[in-house]
């Protein structure tokens, strides 16, 4: 690692020190957990050899596929409702003033700070009040309310950062409202909306609280299965579905950020190739 | 007569409301001619570029009428209105490649492929960027940036061309390069351009027509040598160019109006004074007052040199006038040129009777 001497922050005694702590405790445990579900023995905690067993056994669960695909079924739902909704809010909100707009700003945000034991107790009493049975349904519901704030900020923000102007100038070049939507407002908000689609999905598939409140018979989820699972003590086969999460959660976060940065590289124009600026004489 | 490009027709506009309101547009009327390059000049907070967005549809007026060719427009909104704007940031589309952005007009007007192609390459043609078609805007000067931005909007080749300030961006020797670029395009395409600017001297050197507006008012319209040479408002005479303001009384004498100063200066004023004799104020251009011998007679103003500052193609002379009022007088520099009296030498200045312009305050 190259290491500029001009910062500063290099002349605190001990900084490697606690920059490597840090990282260690954040990252260590992650990386024992997936080593250990490489582990040949079937106690959880005691190396003995490598095996890739624990993950044959997750996949010829009934009960594991069927928590993942419940997973994945209301992580969907929810994000696409969720996002939706958010990119909705959103340009309601940026399209101008009116009475009340902090307060429903501030609305919109406050789940994030909720904690979320109350929002599961309060989800469930409503469920029980107008009588809705529990099941896959109710979690859905529950997913793509708590998911809509998450998926709301990086759209509002990516919102907020772009010119009005270039909507001005789309209708001045003719283009109706739906028109400059959907060719100016839309693809420039593109990366905003993948964020918040991603960072809803994540959420959604991570969720526990909720879901165990709210989940019925038959809707059981990967973390609420996993958490029955630890009840009987941490087994190599809870490691391999746990390793096997993260892969689903980075391979989202990796897809959504690769497909924004294609849309967005202008290196990938053919223009870049030919000749630069000299053919104006301007400075440049 | 034909009918004007533009009418407008008592426009109003005020934002905000209560005491915070601010009336930014306040009955004016103009008729912009077509083929016309027309500024619309001011400093800023005068009303000008509200006065552009009410043309281009991006406000409504509280009161009043636009009408285009004789049709009105005052209630159809941007997209429907046969005029195209440059945008003061350019606001040109960062997704789309120079080439999508000049034929977004095209595409939304539903242009068959072809054609927009072949528009697209003459527009960039016109505006000297030929083979930038693929280029992203990211990847512009602001000089290339400002000529896609025009190529984009003359592209549908609209009934009238609005600019707002559209060279504020550029640094100077580029903002001449395109004033005189402007003017092609404009004598080139034969489309009326309603300019914004504050740079009087933009104003002065590119523009048919000026309208000079104050607090959302237009206080005088006229061709850049009206404006400049016989300005009829104070702001007017003070915004433009450099002027000295002349206190004094209107008397009717023999040989025509006059403007007394003091017991013993009278000074003649162009025929055709009309006003009432009473307190005037009068303005006259540095370049047209001469310096002459103090013992020249009551014809001149008797005053004292306070600096002499030489600048090349010129030579500036600050005065004192014999109330102390300060007066600012210029001399081309030309071969064989009298040398001048030092700082302190009392001179007299003289003030041909066509170069005294009477104000309105």
């Amino acid at each position: 690692m190259r290491v500029d001497p001009a910062n500063r922050l290099w002349r605190y005694p001990g900084i490697r020190l606690a920059a490597l702590l840090f990282f260690a405790f954040l990252y260590l445990p992650i990386l024992v957990l997936i080593a250990l579900s490489f582990n040949a023995n079937d106690q959880a905690t005691i190396w003995t050899g490598f095996s890739g067993q624990w993950y044959g056994v997750v996949l010829g669960n009934d009960d594991i596929l069927r928590a993942a695909r419940n997973s994945l079924v209301v992580a969907t739902i929810a994000t696409l409702v969720a996002t939706l909704a958010a990119t909705l809010a959103a340009l309601g909100m940026a399209t101008g003033r009116f009475a009340g707009q902090s307060l429903i700003q501030g609305l919109i945000a406050l789940p994030l700070v909720v904690p979320e034991i109350v929002t599961a107790v309060a989800t469930l009493l409503l469920f029980a009040l107008i009588g809705l049975p529990l099941g896959l349904t109710t979690v859905i519901i529950a997913h793509t309310v708590f998911c809509v704030p998450f998926a709301y900020l990086p759209i509002r923000a990516r919102l907020e950062g772009m010119d009005r102007t270039l909507t001005e100038a789309a209708g001045d070049l003719y283009a109706n409202p739906w028109q400059s939507f959907r060719r100016v407002t839309l693809p420039l908000l593109w990366p905003g909306v993948l964020s918040g689609a991603m960072l809803a999905f994540i959420i959604s598939l991570d969720d526990f609280v909720i879901t165990y409140f709210v989940a019925g018979a038959g809707a059981t989820t990967l973390p609420v299965y996993i958490f029955g699972m630890i009840r009987i003590g941490i087994t190599p086969e809870v490691n391999a579905i746990s390793a096997l999460m993260l892969v689903v959660s980075i391979a989202v976060v990796s897809l959504s950020y690769l497909t924004a940065r294609l849309r967005q590289d202008p290196s990938t124009s053919p223009a870049t190739l030919t000749g630069h600026e000299t053919r104006t004489g301007e400075p440049t | 007569m034909a009918a004007a490009a533009i009418d407008l027709a008592g426009l109003a506009k005020t934002f905000g409301s209560g005491e915070e309101a601010v009336r930014a547009l306040d009955q004016v009327s103009l008729a912009i001619r077509p083929n016309e390059f027309f500024t619309l000049l001011g400093p800023s907070g005068c009303g000008k570029t509200t006065l552009l967005r009410l043309i281009g549809g991006f406000e409504q007026p509280d009161a009043g009428e636009i009408r285009l060719d004789g049709q009105p427009i005052t209630d159809l909104p941007p997209h429907r209105r046969p005029v195209n704007t440059v945008f003061q940031s350019y606001a040109l589309f960062p997704h789309l490649s120079v080439a999508d952005n000049v034929g977004f007009g095209l595409d939304m007007l539903g242009w068959a492929t072809q054609q927009k192609r072949r528009r697209v390459a003459d527009m960039l043609t016109l505006v000297r960027l030929e083979g930038y078609g693929g280029r992203r805007p990211s990847q512009l000067s602001g000089g290339q940036a400002q000529r896609v931005a025009l190529a984009r909007a003359l592209a549908a080749s609209p009934k009238v061309l609005l600019l707002d300030e559209p060279l504020s961006a550029l640094d100077l020797k580029l903002r001449k390069e395109m004033q005189s670029e402007l003017k092609r395009l404009q004598t080139e395409t034969g489309i009326t351009f309603v300019f914004v600017t504050h740079d009087q001297s933009e104003a002065l050197s590119m523009s048919d027509r000026i309208a000079v507006m104050q607090h959302g008012r237009v206080l005088q319209v006229g061709s850049p040598r009206e404006i400049y040479e016989t300005p009829r408002h104070r702001f007017v005479a003070d915004f433009i160019g450099e002027i000295n303001l002349l206190e004094g009384e209107l008397v009717q004498a023999p040989g025509g109006a006059a403007l007394q100063l003091g017991e013993q200066i009278r000074l003649g004023l162009p025929p055709g004074v009309t006003r009432a004799p009473g307190r005037v104020t009068a303005a006259v251009r540095p370049e047209r007052a001469q310096l002459v011998a103090a013992s020249h007679g009551n014809g001149a103003l008797p005053a004292r040199i306070d600096q002499v500052v030489y600048a090349g193609t010129d030579t500036t002379v600050l005065l004192s006038l014999a109330g102390g009022q300060p007066f600012r007088l210029r001399i081309q520099n030309r071969t064989g040129a009298a040398e001048l009296p030092a700082p302190g030498a009392p001179v007299g200045i003289e003030i041909p009777p066509g170069s005294l312009q009477l104000l309105e305050d």
